[in-house]
């Protein structure tokens, strides 16, 4: 059980009273149907984005890698990006586009502006939970990018679903945490199911909300279930695997190339045991990007 | 681990694979095709042929649509890249269905997995998800292919740096591309880029793209390519190519000229699969071009080992490739096959398309005296008006007394299609008159060859006339 003050930013919200996550749950899905989903960034990231936009001596590399590593300023990036005030003609579909069509300036100011404007997680109590989950989404980007390159598939795009795949675990973390504040007391493996039965749901509307390009709004919701996705199965695979195959690796401290070969969506793209041998061999350049992150 | 036997067993399901596998079950053996892959095809299917004569036809169609039907309408970049992309995956799966349909109508096993020779008749097949199974074959035929080459200078990364196998899964078309290469592959997608409004720049060591084709025809082609907007840097060397982090690659070649592009494609050749074979336990051993050496029969070393397709080497076309799996088929099982036809077409799939068969020009001038050649604007037919394809060029290579037909060289949309009447004239002996005293349909860019013959023999009536004039003996 939890208390819930109220929220003035959420009038539909019950007053305040204890809550439990079913209702925190409903709450979530009335924020999706509303419309008023948050994605904040990490008061850490914001600084360090911040602070790299005033160094006159940054270049355009750290930021291209910054906006790379972090989902929350990513998905903001492409919502902006695509635009019509920074870009016109088709949809920009990858990061790298962006960054490519744009010129590291122009990102510069939109980071500035979304580093400035946007809500950041300012939930106690959570704060280990979500560094896990932007641990997880870069490791998960990383790794499809890698697969991708091995099957000669996009990169660009697998990178993109890897990172933002779990985009709906953050929002709706930041709604339990805004209505479940303080959320000492909420039971961790309840929590956790509840972030893992609404995240698809909960990204696809943001991703339609925001517009973000077809493939990855698929790839968001049907990551668990690669083979519904309609016109991105291939892409949905690549984001299912490497989301498995992250979780192994740095959640679960053992991957079993073997075992990990049988997976469905290892089968479905192709991927021998010697693919997937090479892909835990990735660990250690992920871990060193891990430990720069804030 | 269980072995499993049968009459012939083929590894590779691309086109040389697939036909050696068909002739094999219709002659009652019993045949196991192994792929890599999860569906027969090969590179042809899922990286090669049948994906960039798709991409090509798309961007055909999205250029040619405003001068065809006169419509002021301009189609937005974004309309192109999803019309491209949808096309592409829908053709690709048609054809696996196809070419999985076929095989399985026959009768022919399809294991997915990686193949290595264990001795002489046996390979080790592991399966994608683990665990392995042994064929056993009375005939082995290697059809594994080939793969684009990676130079050592060209730290390609599938992303920014791509070859002819990554360039297909750009999501969006580049502002920018650089291509390496004057070959095929390069000529080919640096037009279809072009085309599409990427701002291309072919640069290779030769000094005009298509080396080995008709002067004239890649003249041709180069003129189109530049009005697409296209550059070529020809003679030049490559010094260095990187991605700068950020946005660009970097690509300096030995004058000291620097080209940034969004991407840049790498179509240096292509190799032969044959590396994870492991052709050492079958008593086999790759050429020093690392390709599969075979006689006049298709046959290796080994007697009943065959290889067919772009191992063994040029000219690594997939109507060639198809019609060397037939024939290693055959004589592995001793079916007559019929004399080889020498007349073989060539087709290269660039925006226009070139086709060619027999002799070019340059050649027939060092073969003969003299010889005719007869020329076909396509702006002079009727259906290349209509069709707004007035581009082309056909040239009929004749004899000196304009009789024999020596080869076809054509530029054009549909070049590909018609160098085969050419090519039946030939096979059939048919002199160039045969298209004068024949009807074509009406209008139909067929007519080419009759205005070409026209034009033969017109250059041959005035030959005569001249040498009657100058009182010298009239050839006949």
């Amino acid at each position: 059980m939890v208390t819930a003050p109220r929220d003035a930013r959420h009038p539909g919200a019950p007053p305040a009273r204890s809550w439990t996550l079913v209702e925190a749950r409903q709450e979530i899905l009335r924020r999706v149907e509303q419309q008023l989903l948050d994605v904040p960034m990490l008061p850490e990231v914001a600084q360090e984005a911040l602070g790299m936009l005033q160094d006159p001596s940054c270049d355009g590399r750290r930021l291209s890698s910054l906006i790379h590593r972090d989902q929350a300023i990513a998905a903001h990036l492409l919502r902006i990006a695509s635009s019509p005030l920074y870009h016109r003609g088709a949809q920009l579909v990858s990061l790298q586009q962006a960054v490519s069509r744009l010129g590291t300036r122009t990102i510069g100011e939109i980071i500035l502006a979304v580093c400035t404007k946007s809500g950041t997680f300012r939930v106690p109590g959570f704060e280990a939970e979500v560094q896990r989950l932007f641990r997880h989404s870069y490791a998960t980007a990383f790794l499809a990018r890698q697969a991708a390159r091995i099957r000669r598939s996009s990169q660009e795009e697998a990178f993109l679903g890897g990172l933002l795949h779990d985009l709906g675990k953050l929002a709706a973390l930041q709604c339990v945490g805004q209505v479940a504040a303080p959320a000492a007391k909420l039971d961790p493996a309840a929590l956790e199911a509840l972030l893992f039965e609404v995240h698809c749901e909960v990204g696809a509307a943001i991703a339609a909300a925001w517009k973000l390009p077809a493939a990855l709004s698929e790839v968001m919701r049907h990551h668990h279930d690669p083979e519904s996705a309609p016109g991105a199965k291939r892409a949905a695979h690549l984001t299912a695997f490497a989301d498995r195959l992250a979780y192994a690796m740095f959640d679960e401290g053992s991957a079993d190339a073997a075992a990990l070969a049988a997976h469905p969506s290892a089968m479905a793209l192709n991927l021998y045991p010697e693919d997937v041998t090479a892909l835990i061999a990735e660990r250690e350049p992920i871990t060193r990007s891990l430990e720069v992150m804030p | 681990m269980e072995t499993f036997a049968f009459d012939l067993v083929v590894v590779g399901s691309g086109p040389a694979g697939q036909k050696a596998a068909i002739q094999g079950a219709s002659a009652g053996c019993s045949v196991l095709v192994i792929d890599r892959e999860a569906s027969a095809g090969g590179a042809c299917v899922h990286h090669g042929t049948i994906p960039s004569k798709t991409l090509r036809e798309t961007a055909v169609l999205l250029d040619s649509f405003p001068r065809r039907s006169n419509l002021d309408i301009c189609l937005g970049h974004d309309v192109r890249i999803s019309s491209l992309t949808t096309r592409l995956d829908r053709v690709i799966a048609a054809h696996e269905r196809y070419i999985g349909g076929q095989l399985e109508r026959s009768g022919v096993v399809f294991w997915r997995g990686k193949a290595r020779f264990l001795d002489a008749h046996r390979l080790e097949v592991r399966a994608v998800g683990g665990g392995a199974r042994v064929a056993q074959g009375r005939t082995i035929v290697i059809a594994t292919g080939s793969r684009p080459r990676t130079p050592p200078e060209v730290p390609i990364d599938h992303e920014h740096i791509l070859d002819s196998d990554s360039i297909l899964s750009l999501t969006y078309l580049p502002e920018s591309l650089v291509v390496l290469g004057a070959g095929v592959i390069a000529s080919e997608y640096a037009s279809i880029f072009a085309c599409l409004g990427v701002e291309v720049t072919m640069i290779d060591r030769g000094v005009r793209p298509l080396s080995f084709l008709d002067e004239e025809l890649t003249a041709h082609f180069l003129a189109s390519y530049q009005a697409s907007g296209g550059r070529f840097l020809g003679g030049r060397t490559l010094k260095g190519v990187e991605w700068d982090g950020i946005s660009r690659v970097v690509t300096t070649l030995d004058d000291g000229t620097v080209v940034e592009s969004e991407k840049l494609l790498s179509a240096l050749g292509r190799v032969a699969c044959l590396d994870d074979l492991d052709l050492a336990a079958a008593g086999l051993t790759a050429t020093s071009r690392g390709l599969l050496a075979v006689d006049a029969h298709l046959r290796t070393s080994v007697p009943h080992i065959y290889g067919a397709g772009d191992v063994i080497g040029p000219p690594s076309l997939a109507s060639t490739s198809m019609e060397q799996g037939r024939r290693a088929a055959c004589h592995a099982l001793g079916i007559p096959v019929g004399a080889t036809m020498g007349v073989v077409p060539s087709g290269i799939y660039t925006i226009p398309e070139m086709a060619s068969v027999g002799l070019d020009e340059a050649e027939a001038r060092k073969r003969f005296p003299a010889i005719v050649v007869g020329r076909a604007p396509f702006a002079e037919l009727a259906r290349g008006q209509i069709s707004a394809s007035t581009e082309g060029l056909l040239k009929l290579i004749s004899g000196p007394d304009g009789a024999q037909i020596l080869g076809v060289q054509i530029v054009g949309e549909g070049a590909t299609e018609l160098i085969h009447i050419g090519q039946m004239a030939m096979i059939g002996g048919q002199p160039v008159d045969t298209f004068i005293d024949n009807i074509f349909n009406f209008p139909t860019l067929g007519e080419a060859y009759r205005v070409a013959a026209l034009d033969v023999r017109e250059q041959v009536r005035g030959a005569r006339a001249q040498d009657a004039a100058a009182g010298l003996p009239i050839a006949c």
